[in-house]
């Protein structure tokens, strides 16, 4: 169950972090669209691996605690200010 | 490396591996065909009973024919040559359900069984022939598995200056096994993360068009899909007069030949034929790119240009995007890289399969009584034993029904059952798997024979009945080899080392 947890957040945090550099770097919206999708299958397996070689559990779940909020949020506000202009 | 971290990377590489190792070890030979697919298809064309064309410029006169016999009016369909003076092939789609056409001596359009034939073969690596999307979901997942599983075996061994060229052949079976998979993981690391990666992202590709399109449409995928490949045509179903799909082509290829010089038709896809709203696609490789093959859309009622697709001047997104098949493929350098890719996944099976002993081997579990190698054996010989009965049936097809219609569904049937006996025989009763590794073995070597015996031989089918015959040659010599070497003494030894010390060798595996 701790297992299954620990990829899902992981799934969810590489989702947001290749959002989150389509969305800030310079790219037009055809190419934000390619960065987005491709780079999630090579994040995902990359931060999990990342994540087993963090030795204390509470860097771990700062991480996900502050990681997935704080990028959601980043993502959010430009999506919904390019969507809004 | 403090070693809770090499411990738990440890135990987590030992586990994905241990769900994943089966289903990639099928996905690394179901490879194996798929990479000669074209030229298993055209091995099995019985060449004296169709008629060779060589140019587009003759399409016209072939698609009115093919109209006549086949109705065509508002279906969707591809029409390909790959190769120079080779025949055409139609290919219908209805319900995800694709058929091959070819027309024989006689002007008749018959099921071409080959094409049907090797299209399996490249659709069990596709997706297991399980239904879409599910199959493509489990192949992506498995290529996700991989990644990670090479990422962690980087972080695992960082003696691998010292490992690179190490094998320790003549010491114990867990020392060969480990040097084995480390040697191999190593020299071959270039080529696991292209793979898995470009695979994993083709596998989940409808996934990643949801992350894709939220991120820059809205979440509108029909919009980012149009965005890049044009919109569908809807059509009008009303009947208008077609302009030529040769002149279009002669377009095209002029279109490409003006920005770069040079370019190949690879297909043309054309969609609601006779529609008032008929749209056609044709694909062109430009060669010097390592990048998919660019096209063009065209009017079929006023010829006008509706869409270019043209990778080249493309942004970094377009380009890494372009990369995907020709790097998952190994077309890029031809037979150089078609039997690199060949030679590497055979390797990474290798490499799976002493994984897995490995770690058999730490448990102290009997071989013949391990699940791993019952499945493991039983998917092998069962992907070797359905891929052979294939192209017999598909052979024997072509001898005495060459005029019938057969639906790929025949095709898929005749894989999944061959591969499912061969696969629960070898599980219920190990030791029959070398019976059946002889039986394999003669049928690689019975359909070239009749091949070679009916039909003409050239150049490129010489090459794939030689590649038969020595497969046939490998099932053959395979069980007296592993007889010999599960025979040999492979007891634990203890060897003292450069300094006196004495590790056993179970020790220096991990």
């Amino acid at each position: 169950m701790k297992a299954f947890f620990t990829i899902l957040l992981t799934l969810i945090l590489s989702l947001l972090i290749s959002m989150a550099l389509a969305i800030y770097l310079p790219f037009d919206q055809v190419n934000r669209m390619f960065m987005a999708g491709l780079s999630v299958p090579f994040l995902f397996p990359l931060i999990w691996v990342f994540m087993l070689t963090i030795e204390k559990q509470w860097v771990r779940i700062t991480t996900y605690a502050f990681g997935i909020p704080a990028l959601s949020t980043l993502v959010y506000l430009q999506l919904s200010t390019a969507l809004s202009a | 490396m403090k070693a809770i971290i090499h411990k738990r990377l440890y135990n987590w590489h030992s586990l994905t591996g241990l769900i994943s190792t089966v289903l990639l070890v099928a996905l690394c030979l179901t490879a194996l065909p798929a990479i000669f697919m074209k030229d298993i298809s055209q091995w099995l064309t019985p060449t004296q009973t169709i008629t060779p064309l060589s140019e587009y410029q003759s399409v016209d006169r072939w698609l009115e024919q093919a109209d006549e016999q086949l109705n065509l009016a508002g279906k969707e369909f591809h029409i390909r040559s790959n190769i120079d003076s080779q025949p055409y092939t139609l290919w219908t789609s209805q319900n995800d359900t694709f058929t091959a056409f070819v027309q024989n001596s006689e002007g008749m359009f018959v099921s071409h069984h080959s094409a049907s034939a090797a299209k399996v073969l490249a659709e069990v690596h596709h997706n297991f022939l399980l239904p879409d999307p599910y199959g493509e979901y489990l192949v992506g997942l498995l290529g996700l598995a991989m990644l990670a599983l090479v990422f962690m075996g980087v972080l695992l061994h960082k003696k691998w200056k010292k490992e690179k060229t190490q094998l320790r052949a003549h010491r114990s079976r867990r020392l060969l096994l480990s040097d084995l998979h480390k040697v191999l993981g190593l020299w071959l690391l270039p080529f696991h993360i292209f793979v898995s990666y470009t695979g994993a992202t083709l596998g989940l590709g409808s996934l990643l068009l949801i992350v894709a399109a939220l991120s820059a449409f809205n979440g509108e995928q029909d919009a980012a899909v149009a965005a890049v490949f044009g919109e569908e045509p809807t059509l009008s179903m009303q009947t208008c007069a077609m302009q030529s799909p040769s002149a279009l082509a002669q377009s095209a290829n002029q279109h490409w030949q003006d920005k770069y010089g040079n370019n190949q038709i690879t297909d043309i896809e054309i969609h609601g034929w006779k529609d008032c709203n008929a749209q056609i696609t044709i694909a062109s490789a430009i060669p010097g790119y390592l990048l998919n093959s660019n096209a063009v859309s065209y009017s079929l009622t006023s010829g006008e240009l509706i869409n270019e697709i043209d990778w080249i001047p493309g942004g970094f997104g377009e380009r890494w995007y372009a990369l995907l098949g020709p790097l998952h493929f190994g077309t890029y350098a031809g037979y150089i890289s078609q039997w690199l890719f060949f030679v590497s996944a055979l390797l990474l099976a290798v490499m799976m399969v002493s994984g897995m002993l490995l770690w058999l081997n730490k448990r102290n579990q009997s071989l013949e009584k391990s699940w791993f190698i019952k499945t493991c054996t039983g998917t092998s010989l069962g992907i070797a034993m359905a891929s052979i009965s294939l192209l017999f049936v598909a052979t024997l097809q072509n001898l005495f029904f060459s005029d019938s219609a057969f639906s790929i569904s025949t095709y898929k049937l005749t894989y999944a059952a061959s591969f499912l006996c061969t696969f629960m025989i070898c599980v219920a009763r190990l030791k029959s798997w070398l019976l059946i590794s002889r039986l394999i073995a003669f049928m690689y070597l019975l359909t070239p024979l009749i091949h070679a015996y009916f039909f003409d031989l050239d150049q490129s089918t010489l090459a794939v009945q030689l590649t038969f015959l020595a497969v046939s040659a490998v099932f053959f010599t395979l069980p007296s080899l592993i007889n010999n070497y599960t025979q040999t003494n492979t007891a634990d030894i203890t060897i003292p080392d450069e300094n006196g010390k004495t590790t056993s060798d179970s020790q220096q595996a991990i």
